[in-house]
């Protein structure tokens, strides 16, 4: 088992470093510099822009860059943002916990409710409720992040103004507020960029849910189960549901990306301090540091992420063993 | 008059075609074959039949276009006076900043966003096909080099990956966009032959085959790719909707289709600054847009439920 | 040239407010409140020799002080109208070549050491370190030594004389305290513990600076010169725009820099908040690229042609196109230029809006539709050119979708080519585009024109255009080395009369700025070299206040920080 564990961490190590050489050969393949990019006055002297490409090393030859730099990723250092003019590990270190944030309140609400609603609908197939609830999260799960984003803001920040409109917390009374106006001031601020995160994904998770739930049912044991006379709703919830959740798991797994990528969007229309509005930020000023160890982090993410879904499996399926 | 014709006649062509569609699926019915029992079941799934006229009618829309619209998508008859008009009986869906009629470039944008993605995936499909069924028929080591590749390529969230490209190639061309667009949707695809083809070639007639020495394209063609080519369509109809809801974005951040062409995408990118007042600029694409992704997403579905193997004896 | 400063005083009317001597004294004793400026962008980093970002600069100029600053008419010729800042008061050489700067014997640091004539006297060695790599350095070329004279007397002394060595020597540094800086590593100053923490001597005193969401500062209640009204000021970023508007309209912010066209009508909702309009240095333009991207050494095949140049400005409707994106937001500009410069001339003669001449014109110079496409052609080739415009700009994309329809009606096919702003800069500076819209932002410094669009900036500098004139080029120099303000403005005129009838570019825009605030909020001398200049004089009346304008200073109250 530690073995195979070990195989799949350094699978996952052997995918970070394809990601990292991917990102680094676009990144200079592309026009444009980071230096151009920020010194935009175009008065600025062409010593000054020398000065600061030698300082940067962007004046040697890629070879030796590519070298500086995956010696810098594997010290954990990623090289040195000149748009922000500090270390990019100090950057991203600011920029993660809030992403990591939103995401897992927003994946808690929606494999909780997504999963939920998946068993409702299956117990109801073919009902109203059945319908209703896929109509429902068909629509959510068939809308542009950025759009829906967008229209939570026009209703819920604009017209209706329960919610504040961006921001983690309060800017001046934050810091005059005990320990629980504190957590109450932040979930306040987290309400609608992870409803809007959580609502998208809780879509997916639902359909998948009630499909995973009736396919189940068709299987041998639920009819065994229910030829034993055993009521439909025991029926799905003290059997069909645990071999059903083995596929939303593997859904964790999936949804990863997604849900990353769609933080780009939330992040960026809610001003939510994340990996997102970073990446929007760093596409921008052509940080090719930031950028690069924002898409190798995301990656390693994306890759625990899926070894933890498999450790999961394993862990509710006895029958599969990693690595089968 | 001549719009009143073209609709008309719009209106008869998707009549057509459905009507057509639909007693090929009540004769289906009576058929044998799996084909054929799958577009029996298809037809019984009223809604995936609902929404599959729909998307036909979205179809054939775009493609008359241009002598369905009242006025041209790019003009900007008075950009003082006629801008953003609320909707009326003269601007059905009122005008946007540069006094250009929202209808008429919604109507142009179906055509773009719908093109883009439909020819988006027949390239991912195409590819990610031939780069799974080459991964799964040789196995071994080409298999696990090909796959660690794939599970890299998957670790990136695909729109984290368009922008980094979009981005730092600048200015993109339709042609360019419609590439790039298909060379990062082809990941998902391949890993899904890939596996069909594993369990498909310890069948008996591919192991015939290959005995009787056959050569590896040969098999590859003839004998694995007609099998796996449900899930693949499946797969790709259902792309088709995540293509429309990436173009969006992607046009939404200003790096997807070129202004003046509208998009759905952009044209909710015009609107944006004033949603709050001239509301119509980014309400209508963006319902056309969730309209038409449910339809393909029903449709998938529908597919897929019709194609299953585990029900074709069942 | 005089004339200007009245345009420039009915700007700041609708800032000032009453009788100035009665407000102040009610002002004393309103002491306190809370400003917090919805800000689209985070401060890079808080140290300005390396300052390029323009929320960094804002927060800058409130931490730290220059010597002097200009007053509201912007002179750059010359001391006239400067109010001294750092500097009490200044004396000049009889020739000239040298200025004594007696620094204020009260300022004194943020951490309680007084301010000397060698903070000065480092900040300029700082400023001018090649490891330092300072944008400002080469700006500060003309002054050839700073010298101690006693510890509050600095001399500044030039290799020549020059109508804006004054400017030079007052604005171009901000003073840095040389006991904090001196044992700094000068290499990685911009990754320094200062340059997060900043401590200098101005009007505000640094808090703290949460990355990406907020910059907190605090009244400096030893400040020199008087404390700020404020008790705090804070900058709350929220880099997209809608949710920093809805910061404002929701009462969360006080203040949002500027405007968009069509944010009017949602406000007009919301009788709390007002709208105040401050001068501003930014105008918009399609530059034309004279020469051939493909062949530095041929002229381009459309733009090369003076006449052509011509006969496309007057295809462009600027009054209508200014309309359209900008509502009243903006006029069209007349040159390189705005209300603001002090050198602004109203009367240079434009090059009118007239298609049908647009059309004649083209035809003479042998651009004509043979073929009835709709398109004009010469020798073959299509009058067909791209604009290349930064889809990061809003407005800028709408006047170059405009226009792409306006060139169409004199049958000239312009294409638009969208790149994100990197790119649009990148392209430009290698002269690799047709047409580009661009806006710039002045420093209010007249010969900066010079920079811009004289022939040595062609091959080397940000003579994009390539645009090449050797009467401009006197006239610009003769204008910079002119000591009577009078004379100067005379010679800048021909300049700018020459620019607008040779249209190396089309002077489309002159954005007028707006700020959208609360009615609380009181501004006061809002420039055009930066509306956040004198936050030091904003003030919220006691009686308007509301919950965050009375949570005081942070020392008055230990729950703070």
């Amino acid at each position: 088992m530690i073995a195979l564990l070990l195989r799949r961490l350094a699978q996952g190590v052997v995918i970070v470093w394809l990601v990292a050489t991917l990102t680094f050969l676009l990144l200079h393949a592309a026009p444009g510099d980071p230096v151009s990019a920020t010194l935009t006055d175009p008065l600025t002297p062409p010593a000054v822009r020398e000065y600061w490409v030698h300082r940067l090393g962007l004046d040697l030859p890629l070879h030796q860059q590519y070298w500086h730099y995956l010696t810098s990723v594997a010290s954990g250092g990623f090289g040195f943002s000149f748009p922000h003019h500090r270390p990019v590990s100090a950057v991203l270190a600011e920029a993660l916990p809030n992403t990591l944030l939103l995401m897992g309140v927003a994946i808690v609400i929606a494999f909780a409710a997504g999963i939920l609603i998946g068993v409702v609908q299956a117990r109801r197939k073919g009902k109203p409720v059945d319908w209703g609830l896929g109509i429902g999260s068909l629509f959510f799960y068939s809308m542009p992040d950025f759009w829906l984003a967008l229209m939570m803001l026009l209703v819920f920040a604009y017209w209706l103004r329960l919610f504040p409109a961006s921001g983690m917390f309060d800017p001046v009374m934050y810091g005059f507020m005990g320990p629980w106006a504190r957590a109450a001031d932040r979930l306040w601020h987290l309400v609608l960029p992870a409803g809007t995160l959580a609502l998208l994904v809780t879509a997916a998770v639902a359909r998948f849910q009630r499909s995973a739930l009736l396919e189940v049912a068709q299987q041998d044991f639920a009819r065994t189960a229910r030829a034993k006379g055993l009521g439909e709703r025991a029926v799905i919830w003290r059997h069909s549901l645990r071999n059903a959740l083995l596929p939303v798991i593997t859904l964790f797994g999936l949804a990863l990306p997604a849900l990353l990528g769609g933080s780009v969007f939330v992040e960026s229309v809610f001003s939510w301090p994340g990996m997102g509005t970073l990446t929007v930020n760093a596409i921008a000023t052509r940080d090719y540091q930031l950028l690069t160890a924002v898409v190798i982090v995301t990656s390693a993410l994306v890759v625990t992420g899926n070894l933890v879904a498999d450790l999961l499996y394993a862990w509710a399926d006895p029958r599969v063993r990693l690595g089968e | 008059m001549s719009r009143v014709v073209a609709w008309a006649l719009c209106a008869a062509i998707t009549v057509v075609i459905c009507a057509w569609l639909d007693r090929a699926g009540r004769r289906a019915s009576t058929d044998t074959g799996p084909w054929r029992r799958a577009l029996a079941r298809f037809h019984r799934n009223r809604a995936a039949v609902v929404a599959l006229w729909m998307v036909l009618a979205a179809c054939v829309v775009a493609a008359l276009a241009p002598w369905l619209v009242p006025y041209s998508p790019t003009a900007t008859p008075d950009i003082v006076a006629l801008k953003n008009l609320s909707p009326s009986s003269a601007h059905l869906l009122g005008t946007d900043f540069a006094s250009r009629d929202v209808f008429s470039r919604l109507l142009y944008g179906a055509r773009v966003s719908l093109s883009i993605a439909m020819l988006a995936i027949i390239l991912s499909a195409t590819v990610g096909t031939l780069y799974g069924a080459a991964a799964g028929y040789y196995g071994g080591r080409v298999d696990a080099v090909m796959m660690r590749i794939i599970d890299a390529a998957l670790s990136i969230p695909r729109i984290l990956l368009l922008i980094t490209l979009l981005v730092l190639w600048g200015t993109v061309p339709m042609a360019a966009l419609v590439l790039v667009l298909g060379f990062t949707g082809w990941f998902g695809v391949s890993r899904l032959v890939r596996a069909e083809v594993l369990s498909l070639k310890e069948r008996d007639m591919v192991v015939a085959a290959r005995a009787l020495g056959a050569r590896d394209r040969d098999i590859i063609l003839r004998h694995i790719l007609p099998n796996v080519l449900s899930p693949v369509v499946v797969a790709a109809t259902l792309g088709i909707a995540n293509v429309i809801i990436i173009e969006a974005g992607l046009s939404y951040l200003g790096i997807g289709v070129r202004p003046p062409v509208p998009s759905w995408g952009n044209m909710i990118q015009d609107g944006v600054s004033q949603m709050a007042t001239v509301w119509w600029v980014s309400l209508f694409p963006g319902l056309a847009i969730v309209a038409t992704v449910m339809a393909f997403n029903i449709i998938g579905d529908g597919l897929r439920d019709a194609l299953d193997p585990r029900q074709l004896d069942g | 040239m005089r004339a200007t400063a009245p345009v420039i005083l009915t700007l700041l009317a609708t800032a000032l407010a009453g009788c100035r001597k009665d407000a102040s004294a009610a002002r004393d004793a309103a002491n306190g409140g809370t400003l917090v400026i919805s800000s689209g962008s985070d401060a890079t980093l808080l140290f300005p020799p390396l300052t390029v970002n323009v929320t960094s600069a804002q927060v800058e100029a409130q931490i730290f002080e220059h010597l002097a600053e200009p007053g509201p008419e912007l002179n750059m010729i010359g001391d006239e109208g400067w109010e001294g800042r750092l500097a009490r008061s200044w004396s000049w050489s009889p020739d000239s070549l040298s200025i004594a700067f007696r620094i204020d014997s009260m300022a004194r640091w943020q951490d309680g050491p007084p301010v000397r004539a060698s903070d000065v006297a480092f900040t300029y060695g700082l400023y001018t370190d090649s490891l330092v790599g300072s944008t400002v350095a080469p700006l500060l070329s003309e002054i050839d030594s700073v010298v101690v004279r006693d510890s509050l007397t600095v001399v500044f002394w030039f290799s020549h004389r020059s109508p804006e060595q004054f400017a030079t020597a007052a604005m171009q540094m901000r003073i840095l305290p040389e006991h904090l800086l001196s044992r700094a590593d000068r290499k990685e100053l911009a990754s320094s513990d200062f340059a997060r923490n900043p401590v200098g001597s101005g009007p505000f005193r640094f808090v703290r600076w949460v990355p990406r969401q907020l910059i907190e500062l605090e009244a400096n209640t030893e400040y020199h010169l008087g404390r700020p009204h404020l008790d705090r000021v804070i900058w709350s970023i929220a880099p997209d725009y809608n949710a920093a508007f809805m910061r404002l309209m929701s009462g969360d912010a006080d203040i949002l820099e500027y405007m968009r066209p069509g944010d009017f009508e949602p406000l007009a909702k919301h009788p709390e908040i007002k709208t105040v309009r401050y001068p501003s240095l930014i105008y918009g333009f399609l530059l034309f690229n004279e020469r051939d991207p493909n062949d530095r050494s041929r002229p381009h095949p459309i733009f090369g042609d003076r006449t052509v140049r011509r006969a496309l400005t007057m295809a462009i409707d600027r009054v209508q196109l200014v309309r359209s994106v900008y509502d009243s937001l903006a006029v069209p500009a007349i040159g390189p230029f705005t209300e603001a410069l002090s050198t602004y001339d109203s009367t240079i003669r434009q090059i009118p809006y007239a298609p049908d001449s647009a059309a004649a014109l083209l035809d003479a110079t042998g651009w004509r539709d043979a073929d009835g496409d709709g398109w004009r052609e010469k020798n073959g080739r299509q009058l067909r050119f791209t604009i290349i415009v930064p889809s990061s700009s809003t407005p800028r994309m709408r006047a170059a979708v405009i226009m792409q329809e306006m060139f169409k009606q004199v049958g000239a096919r312009a294409e638009i080519e969208q790149m994100d702003f990197p790119t649009h800069g990148s392209r430009q500076e290698a002269r690799r585009f047709d047409a580009s819209m661009n806006t710039m932002s002045s420093d209010g410094v007249p010969s900066t024109i010079r920079q811009l669009w004289s022939t040595a900036a062609v091959k080397e500098g940000s003579n994009y255009g390539s645009y090449e004139s050797p009467r401009f080029d006197a006239l610009v120099d003769s204008a910079a080395s002119q000591m009577n303000p009078e004379k100067a403005g005379a010679y800048y005129r021909q300049a700018y009369q020459l620019l607008a009838d040779d249209a190396p570019a089309i002077w489309l825009f002159e954005p007028l700025s707006f700020a959208a605030m609360q009615q609380r909020i009181h501004p006061e001398g809002m420039r055009a070299n930066g509306w956040w200049l004198n936050l030091k004089d904003w003030y919220i009346p006691q009686g308007e206040r509301i919950a965050r304008d009375r949570v005081g200073l942070s020392r008055e109250s230990p729950a703070g920080g």
